[in-house]
C-alpha cells in the first residue's frame, strides 16, 4: 500500500471515530454527568425495555362532581428502577383517560424526562402542550397539577414532592395560578 | 385545592370580621373615630354634624341638620314622592327608597338609600358630595372638609435611630410647616384650616409621650429622655422629619434590636385590584369563545374601583394598565410599593366538567412553602441597614419577596370567608367549596391580606352567560365592594338580601 493510500485510510478511520464520538459517546457521557441522573433517570432516546410485567397504580381523574379528583386503579408497565417506574406512572397519567373518566390533563402532553433526587423530590419534565393548551382557571389547573403530583406521591411513597418542568425549564405556573416554582407535596384534600 | 378548616360554620361572620380587623389594626394601627358626629371644617371655622344612625357602609344624617349647616333650601316634591334640595344654583332631587340622586342633571350614587321617617328625611352623609360645592366627606375620620378649606391627612411614624429616634410626619396634601419647641412640647404649625391626624404607634414613652392636634397645629409631647430636637429644613411640603436626640443612658439601656416601621398608614386606605390575565394572556374562555376571562376581570375591576372610590373614599390601584399583560411579581410589586392594605385578584374559573358552576374565593395555602428557603422565621435574622434621605441609615426587617404573603395568611383566610359570604348573600351561585386555599402564584408575593376571587365558571353555560351580562357583573362588583366595606368599618354583612347600597 502506497503512502497516499495509508493517509486516506487513516483519514477515513479518524473521521469514523469522530462521528462516533460526537453522535453516540458524547451525548451519553454528558447525560451521565448530570446530577442525580446516574441511576435514577430515563432520558429522551434511552431504550425502554419491553417489560411485560405490570403493576397496579392509582391514577387520578376528574370526579363527577367536578370539584376534585378520584383515584382509579389501573395497570401500569413495571420498571425495576424507581425513576423508570415513576416515568411509567406519569406516562399512564398523561395518556387518554379510560372510558367513562375525564382527564384533567390536556391532550398532547408527553413526558420528556424524569429525575429523582436523594431528598425524595421528583422533577418531571413535560412537553409544552401541558401549558400551552391548558384551558386555564385555577380549579382546572389545580386538578391538572395534583393529578400528576398525587399519581407519583401516592404510588411511590419515597417520592414526597414533585416539581413540574415544561420543556426542560422551571415555570411559574401552567396557566397563571398554581405556583410551580417549588416541588409540590401530595394533596389528599383534593381526592374525593 | 384545599378546603380551609375555618369554613365549617363554627366561626361567625362577626368573629371573622373582628379577627380580620384586628389583624389589620395590628399591622396598621387603628384610626380613632367619633361614632356620633362629623367635624365640619370650613375656612370660617369648625362645626359639628350629628350622625342619626350608622350602618356598616354608611352614616345617616337628617336632611334638616345638613340643611342648617350648609345653608340648603329644602322643598317637598309631592308629585315625585321626594324632596328637592337647592344649593346655590344647583338642585338635587332626592327620592325615598332610592340610593341615587339627581344633581344638576347627573346621577350620583349614594352609599345607602334616602329614607323618610315621619316628616324627617334621612340621607347618607355622602349625599353632601352631590352638592357640587367641593365637600370632601372622610368617613374614616368622621371629617367633612368644605373647599376652599384645607385639612391635610397627617400620618406620623416613629423609627429608632442610633441617637434616639425620628418622628416622620407625612402630609397629604402637602402644606407649608413651621416647627418650634417650647419646653417639652414640639409644635408643628401647618398652613391649613385643620388637621386629620392618624394615631402614632410604636413610639417609646421616653421619647414621645403623646401626639395631639390643636386646630392646624400638631403638638408632640416629648419624653424625659429627649435632650435635643432637630427638625428638617421644611422644604418638603409632603413630609416633616424631627430628630429626637436622647440622653446617652437611654440609648445604652438594653432594648430589642431597632426595627424600623414597615407599618402602612392606619386604616384601610388603599386597595389593589388585580384584574387577572390581560394582553396576550386571555385566560380561560367560554365554550363558544365569546366570553374571555381577561375582559370579565377588567370589567368587574373597573366597577369595583368606581364603587370603592365613590362610597368608601379609598384609593384603588390596578395591577395592570388596560389590556396589558403583567407578571405575577409585577402585580404583587405594584400592590406592595403602593402600600395597599388589601389585594383582591379577580379571575374566572374553568372545570373539565361543564355542569360545574359557581364562584369561589381562595387564599394562599402556605403549607407548601414550609420547606422553601427563608420560610422559617428566624429570631436571629439580622436587620438590613438601608440609606435614608438626609443621610444615615435605618434598619429594616427583610421580607423574602416570594414569601411576603406568609404573615398574612390568617387575615387573608378571614377576608376570603367574608367575601364568599357577601357573594353568596348577593345571590351569586357559589362553587361547592365556596372558600378554599391553594398555592396561588399571584398571592404569594403580596405583603398584605390577599385573596383571589373566581367570579364563576366560564366552562359552564349558565355562568358564562351571566358573566357576559352587565347586571350580573354589577352584582358581583357590589358584593365585592360590600365585603371590603365590612372589613373597612368592622361591621358584619347585612343579614338579609346582601344589601346593595
Amino acid at each position: 500500500v502506497s503512502l497516499p493510500w495509508r493517509w486516506l485510510i487513516g483519514g477515513v478511520v479518524a473521521a469514523a471515530i469522530g462521528v462516533w464520538v460526537v453522535s453516540l459517546w458524547l451525548p451519553g457521557w454528558l447525560a451521565d454527568d448530570r446530577p442525580d441522573s446516574t441511576s435514577n433517570a430515563i432520558l429522551p432516546g434511552d431504550p425502554v425495555p419491553a417489560e411485560t410485567r405490570r403493576i397496579h397504580a392509582s391514577l387520578f381523574y376528574v370526579a363527577a362532581s367536578g370539584d376534585g379528583l378520584i383515584a382509579v386503579d389501573r395497570e401500569v408497565v413495571y420498571a425495576s428502577a424507581p425513576a423508570a417506574q415513576a416515568r411509567r406512572i406519569v406516562e399512564a397519567q398523561l395518556a387518554q383517560a379510560p372510558e367513562g373518566r375525564v382527564s384533567a390533563i390536556p391532550a398532547g402532553a408527553d413526558v420528556r424526562s424524569l429525575f429523582l433526587t436523594s431528598r425524595g423530590e421528583a422533577f418531571v419534565d413535560i412537553t409544552a402542550p401541558l401549558a400551552t393548551t391548558h384551558p386555564g382557571g385555577s380549579l382546572h389547573e389545580a386538578l391538572t397539577v395534583y393529578a400528576i403530583v398525587n399519581a407519583l406521591t401516592v404510588n411511590l411513597p419515597d417520592i414526597t414532592a414533585v416539581q413540574i418542568l415544561i420543556d426542560g425549564r422551571e415555570v411559574d405556573s401552567l396557566a397563571g395560578h398554581i405556583d410551580l416554582r417549588h416541588p409540590i407535596k401530595r394533596n389528599p384534600g383534593i381526592i374525593r | 385545592m384545599r378546603r380551609p378548616p375555618e369554613y365549617d360554620g363554627r366561626l361567625t361572620r362577626r368573629i371573622l370580621i373582628a379577627a380580620l380587623v384586628a389583624a389589620l389594626a395590628a399591622g396598621t394601627g387603628a384610626r380613632v373615630q367619633d361614632p356620633v358626629s362629623y367635624r365640619v371644617v370650613t375656612t370660617e371655622g369648625t362645626s359639628v354634624l350629628q350622625v342619626h344612625a350608622a350602618t356598616g357602609t354608611s352614616d345617616i344624617v337628617t336632611l334638616d341638620a345638613a340643611a342648617r349647616l350648609f345653608g340648603l333650601l329644602v322643598r317637598d316634591d309631592a308629585r315625585a314622592g321626594g324632596v328637592v334640595v337647592v344649593s346655590g344654583n344647583d338642585r338635587v332631587v332626592l327620592t325615598a327608597g332610592q340610593s341615587t340622586v339627581s344633581s344638576g342633571g347627573r346621577l350620583v350614587s349614594l352609599s345607602a338609600p334616602v329614607t323618610r321617617s315621619g316628616s324627617t328625611w334621612l340621607v347618607p352623609v355622602d349625599f353632601l358630595r352631590a352638592l357640587n360645592r367641593g365637600i370632601d366627606v372622610r368617613r374614616g375620620s368622621r371629617l367633612i372638609v368644605v373647599a376652599p378649606a384645607v385639612v391635610p391627612r397627617i400620618t406620623p411614624q416613629f423609627e429608632r435611630t442610633s441617637t434616639g429616634g425620628r418622628l416622620i410626619v407625612s402630609i397629604d396634601p402637602g402644606a407649608t410647616t413651621r416647627v418650634t419647641r417650647d419646653g417639652d412640647v414640639v409644635s408643628v404649625r401647618f398652613q391649613a384650616n385643620g388637621l386629620d391626624v392618624e394615631p402614632l404607634s410604636g413610639a417609646p414613652s421616653d421619647l414621645i409621650t403623646g401626639l395631639r392636634s390643636d386646630g392646624a397645629t400638631l403638638l408632640v409631647d416629648l419624653g424625659s429622655a429627649v435632650t435635643n430636637v432637630r427638625p428638617d429644613d421644611g422644604r418638603d411640603a409632603g413630609r416633616v422629619t424631627i430628630e429626637l436626640i436622647a440622653a446617652p443612658q437611654t440609648t445604652a439601656a438594653p432594648s430589642p434590636a431597632p426595627i424600623a416601621p414597615l407599618d402602612r398608614a392606619p386604616g384601610i386606605r388603599t386597595i389593589a385590584i388585580d384584574a387577572g390575565h390581560g394582553g396576550d394572556d386571555l385566560g380561560t374562555r367560554s365554550a363558544d369563545g365569546s366570553t374571555v376571562e381577561k375582559d370579565v376581570t377588567m370589567a368587574v375591576a373597573q366597577r369595583v374601583k368606581a364603587l370603592l372610590e365613590a362610597r368608601l373614599g379609598v384609593r384603588v390601584i390596578f395591577t395592570r394598565d388596560g389590556d396589558a399583560s403583567a407578571t405575577a411579581d409585577r402585580r404583587a410589586a405594584l400592590a406592595n410599593n403602593n402600600k395597599a392594605d388589601l389585594f383582591v385578584s379577580l379571575h374566572a374559573n374553568s372545570s373539565p366538567v361543564a355542569t360545574v358552576r359557581g364562584a369561589q374565593v381562595l387564599s394562599l395555602d402556605a403549607t407548601g412553602y414550609a420547606d422553601v428557603e427563608g420560610a422559617a422565621p428566624r429570631s436571629d435574622a439580622p436587620a438590613l441597614p438601608v440609606p435614608v434621605v438626609g443621610g444615615g441609615t435605618r434598619l429594616i426587617d427583610a421580607v423574602p419577596w416570594q414569601l411576603a404573603q406568609l404573615p398574612h395568611v390568617s387575615a387573608s383566610s378571614s377576608l376570603a370567608t367574608i367575601m364568599a359570604q357577601r357573594l353568596s348573600g348577593a345571590g351569586v351561585t357559589m362553587f361547592t367549596t365556596p372558600v378554599a386555599v391553594a398555592p396561588l402564584r399571584v398571592l404569594v408575593g403580596a405583603n398584605m391580606p390577599a385573596i383571589l376571587i373566581e367570579l364563576g365558571m366560564l366552562s359552564n353555560v349558565e355562568d358564562a352567560t351571566a358573566l357576559a351580562t352587565a347586571p350580573h357583573l354589577a352584582i358581583l362588583a357590589d358584593a365585592i365592594a360590600l365585603a371590603i366595606a365590612d372589613v373597612r368599618f368592622g361591621s358584619p354583612p347585612a343579614t338579609t338580601g346582601g344589601g346593595h347600597p
